[in-house]
């Protein structure tokens, strides 16, 4: 019954990692999963044509509102920050996805863009119950924290 | 929001069960008045600003074309509004009168056809399998014409052949051969009637098919065929023979057929029906049909 006895024996150490390393290896997939997943990292975009793009609601519980826009980005000391609103035709602008749910989203360039130019397109993630009154806030005031997840991508114009 | 977002996506269901109906001629029904008057009203919605403007890819599945348009969804009751004028030129209709159309529209207009929206995925989806609409009866010819006279574009196996044919007289044939995915072919025919045979084909492209075949008891041929656009041509030259051509030419709803063989067949097309005028062997004939199975344009009307 007890074949192998030693392995036990000999490496006690190494045995007490391997829940810490399953833990880690579970929270790294889920996240990359939650954080990665929802939206392509880089679309391609003509002048005058359309872009196609999806995005996904990888919670399995929650339903999320997303809002899609598409702006200017500079990248400085590593920092990603953006600038004014493209004009585009970003289809749809704002919607409602349910747990693993995908949109399809479209874009169309309204303005000239030079070719080699890198846009953000920024997808913000809100949770859809935000809009619904929080339990008890009519007899008193209510703190409520809202996760807002904001995501800027990257959309090379071709 | 969108209302039509936090719903599943509707699937596609094919209508089996409600018979095609064909008869494709306009005439006024009540559900048309009532489609205006949603159209009518959803105008100023659109003009306020109350609707959401979508880029909607609309794909006539039976030809694969596809457009993408600048659709309204209208809110709040979700009526997609599709621009008529480049969905009539997808589909291969005349300009239409409005600016707008809806899918209740299209259904309404051609019974025979499966509109389907998926609002995730920002299509639209036309199926045409009984080939009612202009741009599907198109394809289906220009088909026709590229298979007529050749190897079907279906043949795309590599692979030798053989078969072996009888009847009651105890004549027999038999056919062997090697095709190679249908662009070229090797045939071999021994026929206890008639001797041995063998011919060789080429079709580089679906336009263009060559063939040359000889025999113990029957002359060298060299046959040909092209379909090019609108224009089918078949050109045949025999040993001690004259050269016969067969060719057809497609103008719109018309299709005209003649053959060095005295043979003459005028096909016009129409919304549902065909008419067909032909001449063979010094008679001539007529023949109207209606309904969804098109005429064939390469055939004089046959009264027996």
């Amino acid at each position: 019954m007890i074949a192998r006895p030693g392995i036990f024996v000999r490496s006690p150490a190494g045995l007490r990692w391997w829940p810490a390393f399953l833990l880690a290896a579970g929270l790294w997939a889920t996240l990359a999963t939650v954080l990665l997943g929802q939206v392509p990292s880089t679309v391609d975009l003509r002048n005058g044509r359309v872009a196609s793009t999806i995005i996904r609601n990888p919670s399995p519980v929650e339903t999320l509102t997303v809002a899609v826009e598409l702006r200017e980005r500079f990248v400085a000391g590593g920092r990603v920050t953006v600038g004014r609103a493209i004009d585009a035709l970003v289809s749809p602008a704002r919607f409602t996805l349910a747990p693993g749910e995908v949109q399809t989203v479209r874009l169309r360039l309204r303005e000239p863009v030079a070719p080699g130019t890198v846009l953000g397109l920024v997808t913000t993630f809100a949770p859809a119950s935000v809009d619904a009154a929080a339990p008890g806030s009519d007899t008193a005031p209510v703190a409520r924290l809202v996760l807002v997840t904001r995501l800027i991508t990257k959309v090379v114009v071709r | 929001m969108t209302p039509w977002s936090a719903g599943p996506t509707p699937r596609y269901r094919p209508r089996a069960d409600r018979p095609p109906r064909v008869n494709l001629a306009p005439r006024f029904r009540p559900r048309a008045a009532v489609l205006v008057t949603v159209l009518l009203l959803s105008a100023p919605a659109v003009a306020r600003g109350q609707a959401d403007t979508l880029l909607v890819d609309v794909i006539l599945a039976t030809t694969s074309q596809h457009v993408v348009v600048e659709a309204v969804l209208t809110t709040p009751d979700s009526t997609l509004l599709l621009p008529a004028r480049d969905v009539a030129a997808l589909l291969g209709l005349d300009a239409p009168p409005t600016a707008w159309t809806t899918v209740a529209e299209l259904r309404r207009r051609f019974p025979p056809i499966e509109v389907a929206w998926y609002p995730r995925e920002l299509r639209v989806v036309v199926d045409d399998p009984l080939g009612v609409l202009p741009a599907t009866r198109r394809l289906t010819e220009q088909r026709q014409r590229q298979a007529r006279g050749a190897p079907g574009p279906t043949v795309t196996r590599s692979g030798p052949f053989l078969a072996f044919a009888g009847d009651e007289r105890q004549h027999h044939v038999t056919d062997v051969g090697y095709s190679w995915r249908g662009r070229v072919a090797v045939q071999g025919r021994y026929a206890s009637a008639s001797g041995s045979a063998w011919a060789v084909s080429l079709a580089p492209t679906p336009t263009v098919f060559l063939a040359y075949s000889d025999g113990e008891r029957r002359p060298a041929t060299v046959s040909g065929r092209l379909a090019v656009g609108p224009l089918w041509l078949a050109p045949t030259w025999q040993e001690r023979g004259p050269v016969g051509v067969d060719g057809l030419v497609a103008l719109g709803r018309v299709r005209l057929f003649a053959s060095t063989r005295d043979v003459f067949v005028l096909t016009i097309t129409g919304r549902g029906g065909d008419l067909q005028l032909g001449r063979s062997a010094g008679r001539t004939s007529a023949r109207v049909s209606w309904g969804p199975l098109p005429a064939s344009p390469f055939s004089v009307p046959f009264v027996p």
